[in-house]
């Protein structure tokens, strides 16, 4: 079985920090695709098969938030496992994405094998 | 951004701690030794500023200027290739440290419990003169990272009295 990830980031150099953070899991990797803003990521979720969305807060258009929101509210995306990762460090910021379903809470700048972790240990509770 | 006032307590605003977290922000990014430098040491007219503004206890600005040759080094580091060819990947780089810098600060002003809205990086390529404020609200750091990358950091805090303590 492998995992299919969507990264939700404005920044295109986090994606790929991202993006080369994923080529470390021991998790087998399926599609890794990328979105911009929380709008985005909602249409990729439409239309293909993710597992895993690992997602930044503060995005023009849709925050992570709200994505994340209208992930839970929606019968079809509220199972999928989803971890934040952002800049944000505050308390309020890391109780917000709890109450909205996020399962990892992963601040800015990190070490690869701190995600890693993170995303191993979400997908091991998926699979 | 003239006529601001400050609001974080005189001890808290202060260019030690704040570059504490600086050095601990470009180490977390690229493995690198971090001093402290004037900051009227002048940054390279080719280089890249990015500017997040925030809205919470105080409303002010935080910035980082680098010189284009830090920001490829800032910007390879984070995408793990090399991006020297691509400005946009540096300007995105920038804008993301100063993202970085930003909460980090914010932290560090009002403590973790307090609500702070960060904008979105703002980035430029087309670097003015530095800041000026009050000198209570305006903090301006020089950092140079292993001895040869000039990075400058400014801070500045203001506040609106009305809406004081009511977040």
């Amino acid at each position: 079985m492998s995992f299919n990830v969507l990264i939700v980031d404005d920044s295109a150099v986090m994606r790929r920090m991202v993006r080369r953070a994923l080529a470390l899991c021991d998790v087998p990797m399926g599609k890794i695709l990328e979105a911009s803003d929380g709008e985005q990521a909602l249409q990729v979720l439409s239309e293909a098969w993710i597992d895993l969305v690992l997602t930044d807060i503060n995005m023009p258009h849709m925050s992570g938030y709200t994505m994340l929101e209208t992930m839970q509210q929606s019968d079809d995306l509220g199972a999928i496992a989803t971890i934040v990762v952002t800049s944000e460090k505050s308390a309020e910021s890391i109780d917000r994405a709890k109450a909205v379903g996020a399962k990892g809470y992963l601040v800015k700048p990190f070490r690869a094998e701190e995600l890693r972790a993170m995303v191993e240990n979400t997908l091991g509770s998926v699979g | 951004m003239s006529g601001l006032v400050a609001v974080a307590p005189t001890g808290t605003l202060s260019s030690a701690l704040i570059f504490e977290v600086a050095a601990r922000v470009f180490k977390g990014i690229t493995p690198c030794t971090c001093e402290p430098v004037s900051p009227e040491m002048a940054v390279p007219m080719t280089g890249w500023e990015g500017v997040v503004d925030f809205r919470g206890p105080g409303i002010g600005s935080i910035g980082v200027r680098v010189s284009t040759r830090y920001a490829e080094i800032l910007a390879t580091a984070m995408a793990g290739e090399d991006v020297r060819a691509m400005p946009a990947m540096q300007a995105d780089a920038v804008g993301e440290t100063a993202n970085i810098l930003s909460s980090s600060v914010m932290a560090l002003l009002y403590g973790p419990r307090r609500h702070v809205t960060i904008s979105s990086p703002k980035v430029t390529g087309d670097i003015a003169d530095m800041p000026s404020g009050p000198a209570e609200g305006l903090v301006r750091l020089g950092l140079l990272l292993d001895h040869e990358h000039l990075v400058q950091v400014w801070l500045i805090v203001a506040t609106e009295p009305a809406q004081e303590g009511t977040r």
